[in-house]
């Protein structure tokens, strides 16, 4: 599904990403951890397409299909969804109104009519039950004033709603009491299936216990260091990164 | 040329709601040389809708002045979106206690036009509040003025007045003046101004955009965003309705209005 080859990705001239490999294949779950500023989310940033970065070397292929070349919305349409880290805040655009948008330009990226209004609603109703969304929250001003649980349980209903191919979730445990984080990771291992892939970018292995990764990736300084299964997080988790960096420089 | 004289009396406690709209039906050029003046009687209520939308040949001056008695509230709500020229002399006078005036205004323009607010608010009595809330959209060789003043006489202890003006310039070439002021001889006021000139935010862009938002739609959307929640404000559903659509078609996006 997703073949990363040797990419490596500026910003401002800085060197963030030195020669990354991943492949990432229909159904499986892959977890990034690694230490601060070691390029994890600019990593997520340059699959989604953010325009701050450029891509200096090799290559990021999509379903057989170069992205590198592609605007933010034409990978979105593609089955890519980036969940932010900091999701942004944009006062006088509801949450619902926001979503409208968002499906029927997906729609009519492949060609179709919009949605129409009552099957959004219904599919809206479905969707922000699968997150324990309250009703009321749907025509708030997307994202103002949110607690910073409540904007990560959005971008996991965005998230159900456009049922991506490939869901990067860029921190989504990050700021997360327990409760939340259990009802954020149920709403996206019930839409995991066997068509889709999920790429989960954390710090700790807190998130892992809810959402099993299929592997573990270490990345350190702009490069992945270190790959395993699950087992693999448990080590990080007891022993800090620092065995990793000193078993890269001998 | 047109020289129409509004004179509008509103007694004690009665309230009214005026929308105010210049037209010209050809477009042979018009000028139009308004003067409106409003009474405000005790605990009278007063809306008032100025909606400029008038032709490419059209130029409008507006001059309203606004007396306010005790206790009485004036909204005074002021969209433009087309005309030639368009200017806009507001002059609000407080002359009672624990009266409020809320001055608004959306402002929408391309190509050479022109839009001129210059607004005044002269607090002579205590207790009272002022608000004024500006914002324009700017593209092309459009120009926007914002000439906001509050006066605070010795005697107007206890105000509240705020005003603020935002601007999105979205092309090089167009142009915003903005000069919010504010000359206060009382000791015991809060007032507060202030004046954003900016592009559209490129993080909210990006989100916008990941969620497969093409940038135009991604930009209007913006756009009606922060032109939007001055409508809140707005009271008549109608106006509101119509409103919002027009600025929607303005910025080329497609809006469920009623969800």
């Amino acid at each position: 599904m997703l073949k990363i080859k040797n990419l490596q990705a500026n910003i401002e001239d800085k060197e963030i990403l030195k020669g990354i490999n991943l492949e990432i294949n229909p159904g499986e779950v892959h977890a990034i951890m690694g230490p601060n500023g070691s390029g994890k989310s600019t990593l997520s940033s340059v699959i989604a397409g953010k325009e701050e970065y450029t891509m200096t070397g090799g290559e990021i292929m999509f379903e057989g299909e170069d992205l590198s070349e592609l605007d933010p919305e034409e990978r979105a349409h593609k089955g890519i969804f980036l969940s932010f880290q900091y999701p942004i805040e944009i006062p006088g655009v509801s949450v619902t109104n926001f979503m409208k948008a968002s499906i029927n330009a997906h729609r009519k990226a492949q060609g179709l009519e919009d949605m129409p209004a009552k099957d959004m609603l219904k599919m809206i109703r479905d969707k922000s039950e699968l997150l324990e969304i309250d009703r009321k929250f749907l025509s708030r001003s997307l994202n103002q004033g949110f607690s910073g649980g409540e904007k990560k349980r959005n971008e996991i209903f965005q998230m159900a709603m456009l049922n991506p191919k490939l869901a990067i979730l860029d921190e989504t445990d990050s700021g997360l009491d327990i409760d939340a984080l259990k009802v954020v990771a149920n709403g996206v291992n019930k839409l995991r299936s066997e068509d889709n892939a999920v790429l989960l970018i954390t710090h700790y292995q807190r998130l892992l216990d809810y959402i099993v990764p299929d592997f573990v990736h270490v990345m350190v300084d702009g490069k992945i260091v270190k790959s395993g299964t699950k087992e693999l997080a448990y080590e990080l988790e007891e022993r800090g990164y620092d065995w990793v960096k000193q078993e890269k420089s001998v | 040329m047109v020289q129409p004289r509004n004179l509008i009396v509103v007694g004690e406690n009665s309230q009214v709601q005026i929308i105010e709209r210049h037209q010209s039906l050809t477009d042979h050029p018009v000028f139009t040389n308004s003067v409106t003046e409003v009474f405000a009687e005790k605990r009278a209520i007063v809306d008032y809708y100025k909606i400029q939308n008038d032709r490419d040949s059209a130029s409008l001056i507006d001059n309203t002045f606004v007396e306010q008695k005790e206790e009485s509230y004036c909204f005074l709500h002021t969209f433009s979106f087309g005309g030639k020229l368009t200017r806009n002399n507001l002059n609000f006078y407080q002359k009672g206690e624990r009266s409020e005036s809320t001055l608004k205004g959306i402002t929408i323009i391309e190509g050479k036009q022109h839009v001129d607010h210059n607004t005044l608010v002269h607090h002579t009595s205590p207790n009272c509040e002022s608000h004024q809330d500006y914002k324009g959209i700017f593209a092309d060789n459009s120009v926007g003025v914002f000439n906001g003043r509050v006066m605070v006489d010795k005697e107007a202890q206890k105000i509240n007045a705020f005003q603020s003006n935002n601007n999105i310039l979205m092309d090089d070439k167009a142009t915003i003046n903005s000069k919010p002021q504010l000359e206060i001889f009382a000791d015991d006021v809060k007032c507060s101004h202030g004046c954003t000139i900016g592009q559209l935010d490129e993080e909210s862009l990006f989100y916008l955009r990941s969620r497969g938002i093409p940038l135009k739609e991604a930009r209007a959307l913006l756009m009606y965003a922060f032109a939007n929640n001055v409508m809140e404000s707005v009271k008549i559903p109608e106006i509101k309705k119509r409103i919002t659509h027009q600025i929607a078609l303005k910025l080329g996006v497609n809006l469920g209005y009623d969800l």
